[in-house]
């Protein structure tokens, strides 16, 4: 009897020492022996061409149209109120609440912050880039920060151009743009009223945050794209993008940063990763009224 | 089976024997199983004590292992027709048997005094005070060369620097690798910044548990080797306490060398740790 | 509690391995004892490990894929696509290989990545191999997701290396590593946390380890890459890399010509695709070696003009050109913003943000995140710094910030304009000296950081 209690009970022990060895982890890679070794042999033969004419895209584009619109929302939720640990003098004006500005809606329900950019991969030739844009190729544009918040809360900017990062405040700032994609990263002090800059360099598929380490309530949002097709809605929830390359199949993303991707939408039909195809004609004028339901 | 036991239990004395002597004659396949060899001036003690011991404790189970046969021959039920007798114990066995070892020990005890106040309590002294004498309360201690601290899993080593002051600014940094100059009485302040872990230098008979919390001292001097142009010898420092899963990484260095090299030694990592240039072609190689 | 026995793994291979090593290794590997050793053996050799494995990367794939996405952030299917195409780029734990694309002989070295590789054992010459599941595996894991058995008990974690962003480094915020920065990280430590020193392993063990650290985190950012792609670029449910060829019933010889050579097309443009995306990874581990940050040499200074170059740096420190105190604390002891978190937990999920919920931190956890825990500013005056206490260390660290935290680097003064604010080479000695001083000051006093006056220097 004894024994076997005792036989029990070390069981008991061993099986709460392995519990306490397991917990959660990823999945195991799952592979197939041929699959995997003729990869190997492909890449090692190095003979890996592809096939002509397949990459590109196909069409040229037959001249211009213009694109623009604007979001709306329904219900929103009312912005919280921001915690403002430090430095209330500067940051918090006339001791008024600071709020979150995640989600903007104005009166008329038109959305702020909505990013809209072409996500197609084109190629970077005159064809495709019309006149007007070459200004902007390499100009300066600023990113400022006042009282503590950054003033474009999303920014978007062309991966050529350079960043005017401006500090308004009477305070030191960092502003800290984490690497996503080929954008590089960067983190630099601003030091108070004075200014820094940044050059994106490479282009990334998805808006990276950019916060302020010293006053980790700061937050915006930035994207850098090669091409000069994005557009970020004003604080009635209108846009617009001119001069978008006519008559090819184009491939447009939404994105607002209290819903990620907009998956789901009346007005237009984006897919679930956010992505609506248009094919406008030449010198059309393609009219968006979105309506996002309310995260 | 006959006196197959008895048999068997006679070579638990002759086989644990054999074992210490064949390890103690470095015979094959127990090279290196015996002591280390011993590089510090103060550890024969340790050694002395050790041997000392191990012959008491040697004879006592020699004697114990013997007895032990004895009595499985003599009364062997396979040979043995006589019956059984009951005893209801002797006082005067009981008394002799709680006495002999208490004094065994407490003999050791007092034995070993000397030893442990040599390990422990009477660190080098740089002189001997005002009043000249030696042992007395104003000597002036000889200040620790370096401080060694224990931490999960590695061994942080300050050397004290030119003002013999530990935790100024002319320190010196380093990780796991002790250097040590030959011919000098060194003091080693030893901590932990963790857990217990103990400072084991087994070619030099110390081994001192580091007590969160606490500063010790450890000193040793390793004579010179007699050999012209001797070069710097390298021993282990391990770890001798469990100290958390990595306790195996916990392998350190000590180099003892001459103090003239010591003391170039001790400038290049001073140099090392004061570089403040960077120059991409000259030193990318050697960051 | 059942259902989370069956989802949860445990990574046997690891443990047993390590068993092997404490026991067997020591004996075998430095007293060369082998009776103790061979007994050590046979008394484990009925524990055989299973053959080690990657992992996939699901955190990282359930961020990209949004809420919307599956459990494990892609289809069993696409997953499977992923794995094989890094199968065929890097191999396995046990072999791996090195990319065959340009450069690639800049970064990584097939020879020494062996000698790392692998389950810990010794070559019929005696040379110790596997060294990287034998000192690394353990709190890095298998993959160098930082998520090895001991991991969890560690503060702070151990690196995950596959985002391919390490902290201390001489090259600026945004570029890799060079070969020479992982090398002294690996030789001395990181005082502070649990990454100890590996200063008396022979050279050439070193190298490989370092290579194998490179490998897996160049490994890892592909992964990343490609796991991007296929949610970004492929259709839905579609394989990076496929094999099959789609027949119809009853198709003709020409049809299936053709089905044929549409899939061969196909197949082409993957593998191009994919080798693109690692030339781009690999690219950037070429180009670091000669990215490091140059640094001019400190002025030589006095007692005097160090105390002195100390106060400046004190009142940098302080102003809102360096803005230091602001994280580190007026006390300097790294309390000034104690709420933020590093770029590993960011980049998968912030939990500083008010809208993010512990229900979302924990379905990152389901699949082997480390609990979230904030970034501690570095107390600055206890002389221990993390990616050394040279002056050239202190002032990389200030000048080029330390990626992945929320350490920024100083803005540098424009040398043509005297008006502009920002630091000159001068300022961030200033600020060096003043920050490597401030360990002298006893705790109980404001911070003065002009070190032991008794003590002279050079």
């Amino acid at each position: 009897m004894l024994g076997k209690l005792s036989l029990v009970g070390l069981m008991l022990v061993i099986a709460t020492l392995l519990v306490g060895c397991i917990r959660p982890m990823a999945q195991e890679q799952i592979t197939v022996v041929s699959h995997v070794s003729t990869l190997q042999e492909k890449f090692r033969e190095g003979a890996v061409e592809a096939a002509p004419g397949t990459t590109a895209v196909a069409a040229t584009p037959t001249g211009w149209a213009t694109l623009k619109g604007k979001f709306t929302m329904q219900g929103a939720p009312a912005p919280s109120v921001l915690s403002i640990t430090k430095e209330q003098d500067v940051c918090m004006p006339g001791g008024k609440p600071v709020l979150s500005e995640r989600l903007i809606v104005d009166s008329s329900g038109g959305v702020k912050d909505v990013l809209v950019y072409l996500s197609t991969k084109t190629p970077v030739t005159p064809e495709w880039e019309h006149p007007s844009y070459a200004d902007t190729k390499t100009s300066t544009v600023e990113f400022d920060q006042k009282d503590c918040i950054f003033l474009s809360h999303t920014f978007a900017v062309r991966s050529t151009q350079t960043v005017k990062i401006l500090n308004s405040d009477p305070v030191g700032h960092n502003t800290n743009i984490p690497s996503k994609g080929n954008m590089a990263p960067a983190n630099p002090t601003v030091p108070s009223n004075s200014s820094v800059t940044y050059e994106p360099k490479g282009e990334s598929g998805e808006p990276t945050p950019v916060s302020c380490s010293i006053h980790p309530w700061m937050s915006a949002n930035m994207i850098a794209r090669d091409n000069p097709y994005f557009a970020v809605t004003k604080p009635d929830g209108t846009f617009e993008i001119a001069n978008i390359p006519a008559g090819v199949d184009l491939e447009f993303r939404i994105w607002h940063e209290s819903v990620g991707f907009v998956g789901k939408a009346t007005g237009i039909e984006p897919d679930k990763k956010g992505k609506v195809k248009l094919k406008a004609e030449n010198d059309q004028v393609v009219e968006w009224n979105v309506e996002i339901p309310a995260p | 089976m006959g006196r197959f036991w008895s048999i068997l239990f006679l070579l638990v004395p002759i086989f644990g024997v054999g074992v210490f002597l064949w390890a103690m004659a470095d015979w094959w396949p127990m090279q290196g199983h015996w002591l280390p060899e011993n590089i510090n001036d103060y550890g024969h003690v340790i050694d002395n004590l050790f041997y000392f011991i191990l012959i008491i404790t040697g004879i006592i189970f020699v004697g114990c292992s013997l007895a032990l046969f004895w009595f499985l021959w003599k009364y062997d039920a396979a040979t043995n027709t006589e019956p059984v007798k009951y005893s209801h114990g002797s006082h005067t066995l009981e008394v002799v048997w709680s006495i002999l070892p208490a004094a065994a020990l407490l003999f050791i005890a007092i034995f070993q005094l000397n030893a442990w106040e040599d390990q422990k309590m009477r660190r080098p002294i740089l002189n001997s005070g005002a009043d000249g004498i030696e042992g007395t309360a104003d000597d002036v201690l000889r200040p620790p060369l370096v401080q060694v601290t224990g931490r999960q899993f590695e061994w942080r080593i300050r050397y004290a620097g030119k003002d013999n002051i530990i935790g100024t600014e002319d320190d010196i940094l380093t990780v796991n690798d002790l250097h040590v100059p030959y011919g000098e009485d060194i003091v080693v302040q030893i901590q932990s910044m963790d857990v217990l872990h103990s400072f084991f230098l087994p070619n030099l008979r110390i081994k001192q548990d580091m007590v969160p919390g606490m500063k010790q001292f450890v000193w040793f001097r390793v004579r010179e080797p007699n050999v012209n142009n001797a070069k710097a010898q390298k021993y282990d420092i391990v770890c001798a306490e469990l100290c958390g899963w990595g306790h195996y990484k916990m392998r350190g260095r000590l180099t003892m060398e001459s103090r003239q090299d010591f003391d170039r030694w001790l400038a290049s990592q001073w140099d090392e740790q004061n570089r403040a240039e960077f120059k991409l072609t000259s030193s990318a190689e050697s960051q | 509690m059942s259902k989370f026995l069956l989802r949860s793994k445990f990574d046997r291979h690891i443990l047993f391995e390590w068993i092997l090593h404490t026991t067997m290794l020591s004996f075998i590997r430095h007293r060369c004892s082998w009776p103790l050793g061979l007994l050590c053996v046979a008394v484990l050799a009925g524990c055989g490990s299973p053959e080690a494995k990657f992992r996939r990367y699901e955190t990282f794939a359930k961020k990209t894929g949004g809420s919307e996405s599956p459990r494990t952030g892609l289809p069993e299917n696409q997953w499977r696509g992923i794995d094989e195409a890094l199968a065929g780029l890097f191999g396995t734990p046990d072999q791996p290989i090195i990319p065959a694309v340009e450069n690639v002989s800049l970064v990584l070295d097939q020879r020494k990545l062996e000698r790392a590789a692998g389950p810990v054992h010794s070559d019929e010459l005696w040379v110790g191999m596997g060294l990287y599941r034998e000192h690394c595996a353990h709190c890095h894991g298998v993959t160098g997701d930082g998520n090895g058995p001991t991991a969890p008990f560690l503060n702070p974690y151990p690196r995950d290396y596959r985002p391919g962003w390490f902290k201390f480094k001489s090259t600026p915020l945004g570029a890799k590593p060079t070969h020479a920065d992982l090398k002294k990280i690996l030789i001395d430590g990181i005082p502070g946390t649990a990454m100890p020193s590996f200063k008396l392993l022979p050279e050439e063990e070193v190298e490989a380890l370092v290579q194998y650290v490179k490998y897996l985190a160049i490994r890892g950012e592909t992964e990343r890459r490609l796991i991007v792609l296929t949610n970004e670029e492929l259709d839905e449910g579609e394989r990076l890399v496929s094999f099959d060829v789609a027949h119809k019933s009853g198709a003709t010889e020409a049809e299936k010509e053709a089905a044929q050579k549409e899939a061969d097309e196909r197949f082409a443009e993957q593998l191009e695709m994919i080798k693109e995306t690692v030339s781009g990874v690999i690219g950037r581990w070429a180009e670091a070696e000669s990215a490091a940050v140059e640094i001019p040499q400190r002025p030589a200074m006095t007692r005097e003009e160090l105390v002195a170059s100390r106060q400046r740096g004190r009142d940098l420190f302080y102003g809102t050109i360096a803005n230091c105190a602001k994280c580190h604390g007026d006390s300097a002891l790294g309390d000034g913003t104690t709420n933020d978190y590093d770029n590993w937990t960011k980049d998968i999920i912030d939990p500083g943000k008010p809208d993010t919920t512990q229900e979302m931190i924990n379905q990152y956890v389901a699949l082997g995140f480390p609990e979230p825990r904030p970034i501690k500013p570095r107390n600055l005056r206890q002389g221990v710094f993390r990616g050394g206490s040279r002056p050239i260390d202190l002032y990389w660290r200030i000048k080029n910030g330390i990626e992945g935290s929320p350490m920024p680097a100083a803005t540098p003064k424009p040398e043509d304009n005297p008006f502009a604010k920002g630091l000159t080479p001068n300022d961030v000695w200033d600020i060096v000296n003043y920050v490597y001083g401030l360990q002298f000051d006893p705790l109980s006093q404001q911070p003065q950081g002009f070190g032991n006056p008794l003590v002279k220097t050079n």
